[in-house]
């Protein structure tokens, strides 16, 4: 099994790649240059990280990213820009929103993502922006007292997402959250 | 899980493979455990080929040189060179915080050329781990020690980084595997421009001898607690401003002219810091929240002020696996008001105060 990691550029891309590697399962970085019927045969799932640009202003500079997250019908993890990209693409409206260091979520659906984190985590956020509005097509997983989309999935795709970082140490239950996401991966 | 064994291994030999045929190799050592570990396995591959030295560029702690080369005594021979004057007079007067570390960059680089030709040394060995790069190249802070193409072949010599892939935490397991000592494998990090970048804003010799007499009273007492990273850092008291936050309860505070380096958002941000003086009942782990609307980079809680004098001392102490987040360390009141005191008897020094802010949104250091 091999996991793709879209790189923006983000401070902590790097550590999703160390904790796919800590479960045990390959996983490569790369750039959003690769045309999406490359990335997308290539991966058993996808996982985008974060990132300093704005969405949708600097949508354009992102290469092929939208491609990914329209056609992969494997499983597929945004993480804080990629949460936003991923609900852009599909409707959302992403508005102004900052959250930094630690912060209190409250989960409302586990779903399949957040399987076994329990009511409320303290996660570590780090945005200046949010999503105000879902897209349709997704139900909102978990919410913090000052933004209330933490965490989306689809319906019925294999699309999820989280607003907070699950690679950084200090987030609680981040860990799970990867193998949840590599479990979805081998169904 | 990582395997310090299976690492060493595989480093000896790529080593080998590709830096057999080279000549010497400079290994410049700051007592750090990066640095300190890439040296290390370098020489247990390549033997006396390789070449470690200590550079005093003058912002080391007191008599940083000699204990390290003491401590290492056992594992790789360290020439000490003082370059301390050199940095000095080019460093004097510049304030703004990337302009220090490009400067000391700059300074530090052409210090190795001159030793790498002394020694006659086309490869210079680095302690480079993951989290210095990734920071350099997302444009948060200019890591001494990462080299662009376009900067080697200006200084003409070529690096070595066994390290370059891994984090912290993996690389004092390595140094366990090496048998490098304790004092240095569980030693806190050292910024590579040292107590430069902890004298925040303009540099000068005054305000760096503050900053070292603070740094042997903070490490003093609050070594031996398992604190990831714990420091003084110091600027001008000289207040420009003042605001108030308001979501639940209204916190007052105070605008220093000193800017700071935060990352908010993936982004670098150079900002003021901002001072709490009447904290109140504030939880200080979750205090720093009321400011995330507010532009300004560090949130630093007053312990202590006696109306007079130049100079404000924040003490930092954060706790941290891999230095990517990082929490405040959370002593109790009493302490850190014990050593307030302590560090207010300094000359020239006014108030002293506690960073209350994580990493995000500060960065641990200040510049």
């Amino acid at each position: 099994m091999l996991i793709g990691i879209v790189s923006f550029s983000g401070q902590y891309n790097h550590l999703i790649y160390r904790r796919v590697r800590e479960l045990g399962v390959d996983a490569r970085l790369f750039e959003q240059t690769f045309n999406a019927s490359e990335v997308l045969n290539l991966y058993d799932g996808l996982i985008l990280g974060g990132g300093p640009q704005n969405i949708p202003e600097d949508l354009s500079n992102l290469g092929h990213v939208v491609d990914y997250v329209l056609s992969s019908t494997k499983p597929l993890l945004g993480i804080c820009l990629g949460h936003q990209i991923v609900s852009y693409v599909f409707g959302g409206i992403i508005g102004d929103g900052r959250e930094f260091g630690i912060t209190r979520i409250y989960v409302d659906d586990e779903d399949d993502i957040l399987r076994g984190v329990g009511r409320e985590i303290n996660v570590w956020e780090s945005h200046n922006k949010a999503v105000v509005k879902e897209p349709r097509g997704f139900k909102v997983l978990a919410h913090s007292d000052k933004v209330r989309v933490q965490a989306l999935a689809h319906v019925r795709k294999p699309l999820y997402t989280l607003q907070f970082h699950p690679e950084v140490t200090h987030t609680d239950k981040g860990r799970l959250i990867f193998k949840n996401f590599i479990d979805l991966c081998r169904r | 899980m990582f395997q310090p064994r299976e690492f060493f291994e595989g480093m000896i030999r790529e080593l080998r493979s590709k830096y057999g045929g080279v000549g010497n190799i400079l290994a410049a050592v700051s007592g750090g455990v990066d640095s300190t570990t890439a040296a290390v396995i370098t020489y247990k591959a390549l033997g006396d080929r390789v070449k470690p030295v200590f550079i005093d560029t003058g912002f080391m702690r007191l008599n940083e040189g000699a204990k390290v080369k003491e401590l290492l005594s056992s594992l790789i021979p360290i020439q000490l060179v003082d370059y301390s004057s050199r940095f000095y007079s080019r460093l004097q007067g510049l304030s703004d915080a990337e302009v220090k570390r490009k400067v000391f960059r700059e300074v530090f680089y052409e210090v190795i050329k001159d030793l790498a030709m002394k020694y006659g040394c086309e490869y210079v060995v680095q302690g480079t781990i993951a989290p210095d790069w990734i920071e350099t190249l997302g444009g948060i802070k200019t890591q001494h020690n990462v080299l662009t193409d376009e900067l080697l072949s200006r200084y003409g010599f070529k690096v070595i980084e066994p390290l370059r892939e891994l984090y912290k935490d993996q690389v004092r397991l390595v140094a366990k595997h090496l048998g490098i000592p304790d004092e240095i494998v569980y030693r806190q990090p050292f910024p590579g421009p040292g107590l430069l970048v902890r004298a925040v804003g303009a540099f000068s010799l005054e305000k760096l001898e503050v900053v070292r007499r603070a740094t042997e009273v903070v490490e003093g007492y609050l070594s031996g607690r398992g604190i990831s990273q714990y420091f003084p850092a110091v600027w001008e008291y000289d207040v420009v401003g003042e605001g108030r936050v308001c979501s639940d309860i209204c916190i007052n505070y105070k605008i220093f002219s000193t800017k700071a380096t935060g990352v908010r958002g993936d982004r670098r941000v150079y900002r003021p810091i901002a001072l709490i003086e009447n904290p109140g009942n504030l939880d200080l782990t979750t205090a720093y929240k009321y400011f995330e609307d507010v532009e300004v980079s560090h949130v630093i809680l007053l312990l202590n002020d006696r109306g007079y004098g130049k100079y404000f001392i924040s003490i930092r102490a954060v706790v941290t696996e891999d230095f990517m987040t990082a929490d405040i360390y959370r002593p109790s009141y009493n302490e850190l008001i014990e050593l307030s005191r302590e560090l207010i008897k300094i000359s020239g020094v006014r108030a002293v105060g506690y960073d209350i802010t994580p990493k995000p949104p500060a960065t641990i250091e200040y510049e």
